[in-house]
């Protein structure tokens, strides 16, 4: 026969209260946090949890980013898109210019408009976004293109230059990351997108304007010549036209090529976001499995644990009315 | 003649009833008095139920009708209980002790290490630092970016530095609970030690009867004792209870006793164990001759009882140089901390430097000086960093002893975790960009310049080595902190499960011992209920033979 002392009948009792009582805090902690997961003891996947936590940080810092950087190449294609318009519409002035039907005073009248579409693209060139020279490679605090005089003329738009100042650091681009496997490198060389183009302009102008420039070929270095009429006026013919074709080259190549460059750079941004959606997916899916609480099923376990501590409540109540004394 | 032999038998039957009748009210007295007692000692600990052993009681009267008896006597009362219950009981107590002493300080790892711990937040803190080193890259001559690696690296190096802290702070409350755990052992040997005099002294005395009472009170002094330590124990004929550590060492021998001490500077160690809060940690230890300690750290550790189960998470070892070579739990997830802060004041002070492994001349673009790395990161004053340049720490200064321009010395005889600091608070003071003119002594850089931000922000993605005293890993920075959680949950759920285990062989051992040795008050109602219709038996017995006696008066 076994003996059971009273203080076994009311230990288990508590014992049985205590084991209910934890039940239930544990189940109305998981229903009213939502998660089943508080420390690294709750589950054995608590390190992928926490990574995958870490994960859904670095996604949310890629997507700012992503948007940040969208913000910084639209600004960027709408700047190349404004430099391509100038280019196109100093095409049509120099078409219209090389026709030899215009006298000298002429073409003089047009190099006006070539001038302030040549100080428009300047400013295209020596642009900011949020305070940085965007054309201007990691010397990011200087205008890329400095202004400079031509010797001949002395004074007035045709004797206004502008130079690509190449500074320690025009040539250094920095690179950020948009997602765990890709990164954008931001900025481009000012010199290559615009110098070409800035001196087309200029050749343009100061012909139009009955001045030539030097050299013949490549980016004007400064001096230049009075065209004398009638005489010059075929060599001022000519100048026109080359300007012709350096505005076509300096629009498809440097500005087309760059405005290129930022397109995919739009996509890869594209890329990157449509990849860290996906692990932003998987990342919330592992979560929802290994940390969050299925509330249905911890509101059953919080109601059992109720019901079983009242329970015990009463069994103890009653137990504890229960003596031989009673019957003496 | 046989009428004198009749009045004979009879005076005799009556004196034989009456006899009987006596013997019999004095038993059922002394059942009613030791069922009294078991009632009133129902809820107290250590209580052992008493019985009455009746016998039949003898006589050296050798005349007729011996067969009559000569009635019941109380032959003795007894503690009933199980010794080898009881000895197992001891040794589950020490088990669960063992476990349930490092529960509550392994609970605070877990805390410390949730979702809502300083710990926990480490890997949050790690990303949103070198996050803001990824915005820096991106705009370095911002001061709104730069301002937040400030931010971010200072809360970085506090969560590090607290982190290390709290392990520190759960290691010195262990070693606080392992003084007052030994202070608690001296006391219930002194006790038990008066006992076995007195057990001895009463029992020597009185013969046949037991110091029941008193060896009672010994049995819970010894689960007591048993709470604090793993222990064997020896009976001698006294009565007397020896009281054996694993290593036979006799912390209670009859009425001697052999203190336990803790000490920070015991005979055979010429420096104090370090503590990972920079103090020191005690030995426990016996005094066997003055002056000459034996260390018991070890032995205890291994076999059981609270003082066991702290010295394991504490940590314990012959002798250390530093905090990190003691072998403990704690110590163990500390190592991983320290080499978190150790990756941050050498590998990204060395990245911040300049340093790149792409660069030619082994890293060094402006190799100034043959064999020392010179500094080719850029602030936006155009100053360079010294050796430990991003992270430092505070309390002592870290210095480049053999001057190769690298910060790859650091001391291993003194934790850094719990001293770690951002250095930076000036923004502008961010070295982000390269030194562009390789030419010594001559610094261009622009402050569009990113590649060191950049640099230090892909260290993240990358493989590293992680080290720390007696600890080293390969691998990424997340992969630490992944090992650190990993080891603390399997330390929480072991524990968990230990407790669990040795705690439900507690309560089996108990039930089973009070099983036999609980007072059950139906029982002892039952018992009184008996005794009191045997006593009432009793008494009419002694009317009837009265009854006997009045009759045969009346025919004289």
């Amino acid at each position: 026969m076994t003996r059971v002392p009273d203080s076994i009948r009311f230990g288990t009792l508590l014992s049985g209260i205590y084991n209910h009582k934890r039940e239930f805090d544990r189940a109305a902690k998981e229903v009213s946090s939502g998660k089943r997961v508080f420390a690294p003891s709750d589950s054995v996947n608590y390190p992928q949890i926490v990574a995958h936590e870490a994960k859904l940080q670095d996604i949310s810092s890629f997507k700012s980013r992503i948007e940040s950087l969208r913000g910084y190449f639209a600004f960027v294609e709408e700047n190349l898109a404004q430099a391509n318009n100038v280019l196109v519409r100093a095409k049509e002035i120099a078409v219209q210019a090389a026709n030899e039907t215009l006298d000298p005073a002429a073409r003089e009248r047009l190099s006006h408009e070539v001038f302030a579409l040549r100080d428009h693209l300047v400013r295209l060139a020596n642009s900011t976004y949020q305070g940085q020279y965007i054309w201007g490679g990691a010397d990011s605090d200087d205008p890329p293109f400095d202004a400079l005089t031509y010797t001949v003329p002395a004074s007035g738009p045709a004797s206004q230059r502008y130079v690509f100042d190449a500074e320690p650091g025009t040539n250094v681009f920095n690179k950020v990351k948009v997602s765990y496997d890709f990164e954008v490198t931001v900025g481009a060389h000012g010199g290559d997108t615009f110098s070409r183009a800035i001196g087309a302009l200029e050749r343009l102008g100061r012909a139009l304007a009955g001045y030539s420039t030097n050299p013949p070929t490549g980016l004007p270095n400064g001096t230049g010549s009075a065209y004398s009429f009638p005489t010059d006026y075929p060599l001022q013919t000519q100048a026109i036209r080359q300007a012709i074709d350096l505005l076509e080259e300096a629009r498809a190549n440097d500005i087309g090529n760059q405005r290129t460059i930022v397109g995919s750079k739009m996509t890869r941004l594209d890329i990157a976001e449509k990849l860290i959606t996906m692990d932003k997916d998987a990342s919330l899916e592992f979560l929802a499995k290994e940390r969050d609480s299925d509330i249905a099923e911890a509101a059953t376990r919080l109601t059992r644990s109720d019901q079983l501590l009242q329970a015990s409540y009463q069994v103890l109540a009653r137990i504890s009315r229960l003596s031989l004394i009673d019957f003496i | 003649m046989l009428y004198d032999y009749d009045h004979h038998q009879m005076s005799n039957f009556s004196a034989r009833i009456l006899g009987s009748a006596l013997s019999a009210l004095k038993a059922q007295q002394a059942k009613l008095a030791v069922a009294s007692n078991n009632i009133a000692n129902a809820q107290t600990p250590g209580y052992s139920r008493r019985v009455v052993n009746l016998a039949e009681k003898s006589s050296l009267d050798f005349s007729n009708f011996r067969g009559l008896g000569y009635g019941v006597e109380i032959q003795s009362v007894r503690r009933v209980t199980d010794s080898l219950l009881h000895r197992n009981l001891l040794i589950e107590t020490s088990q669960l002790n063992f476990h349930s002493s490092q529960k509550s300080l392994l609970e605070k790892l877990d805390s410390l290490f949730g979702t809502n711990g300083v710990g926990g937040a480490l890997q949050a803190k790690i990303d949103e630092f070198f996050q803001s080193l990824e915005n820096a890259a991106q705009n370095p001559s911002s001061s709104a970016y730069r301002q937040a690696v400030i931010q971010k690296g200072s809360l970085l190096a506090d969560t590090i530095r607290l982190t290390f802290n709290s392990l520190a702070a759960a290691q010195r409350e262990a070693n606080s609970l392992i003084l007052d755990h030994v202070e608690k052992v001296n006391q219930l040997t002194s006790q038990i030690s008066t006992l076995n005099q007195q057990i001895a002294g009463f029992e020597a005395q009185n013969g046949h009867e037991s110091a029941l009472d008193l060896r009672d009170q010994r049995d819970a002094l010894l689960q007591q004792l048993a709470q604090y330590v793993n222990f064997d124990t020896v009976e001698t004929s006294n009565g007397q209870v020896s009281v054996f550590l694993k290593n036979g060492i006799a912390l209670v021998n009859g009425s001697n006793t052999l203190e336990l001490k803790a000490l920070t500077n015991p005979s055979f160690v010429s420096t104090p164990l370090p503590a990972l809060d920079g103090g020191a940690l005690h030995y426990v230890v016996v005094e066997l001759s003055p002056g000459a300690h034996i260390d018991l750290s070890e032995v205890l550790k291994d076999s059981g009882g609270s003082i066991g189960g702290l010295l394991k998470f504490r940590g314990t070892a012959a002798t250390a140089t530093s905090a990190l070579d003691v072998e403990g739990s704690v110590v163990s997830v500390a190592r991983k901390i320290e080499s978190l802060a150790r990756f941050f004041l050498t590998t990204v002070n060395q990245i911040y430097r300049g340093w790149d492994p792409n660069l030619p001349n082994n890293g060094d673009e402006n190799p100034g000086t043959p064999g020392v790395f010179d500094a080719s990161s850029v602030d936006l004053y155009g100053n360079s960093p010294g050796v430990y340049g991003l992270f430092g720490t505070s309390g002592i200064t870290l210095t480049d002893t053999n001057g190769d321009g690298l910060p790859n010395d650091l001391p291993n005889n003194t934790t850094l975790a719990d001293k770690l600091k951002f250095l930076v608070s000036d923004p502008n003071s961010l070295a982000f960009a390269r030194d562009l003119d390789p030419t010594p002594g001559t610094v261009t850089f622009a402050p569009g310049d990113g590649t060191i931000a950049a640099n230090l922000a892909a260290l993240r993605y990358q493989n590293h080595l992680f080290s720390a005293p007696n600890f080293s890993y390969n691998g990424k920075i997340s992969d630490v902190v992944n090992l650190t959680n990993s080891q603390v949950g399997a330390l929480v759920s072991s524990n968990s499960q230990n407790t669990a285990y040795s705690s439900a062989r507690v309560e089996f051992f108990t039930q089973k011992l009070e099983e036999v040795r609980g007072v059950d008050t139906d029982e002892e109602l039952a018992k009184i209920i008996e005794a009191q219709r045997y006593y009432e038996m009793a008494s009419k017995l002694i009317r009837i033979s009265d009854n006997l006696l009045e009759t045969i008066l009346q025919i004289i």
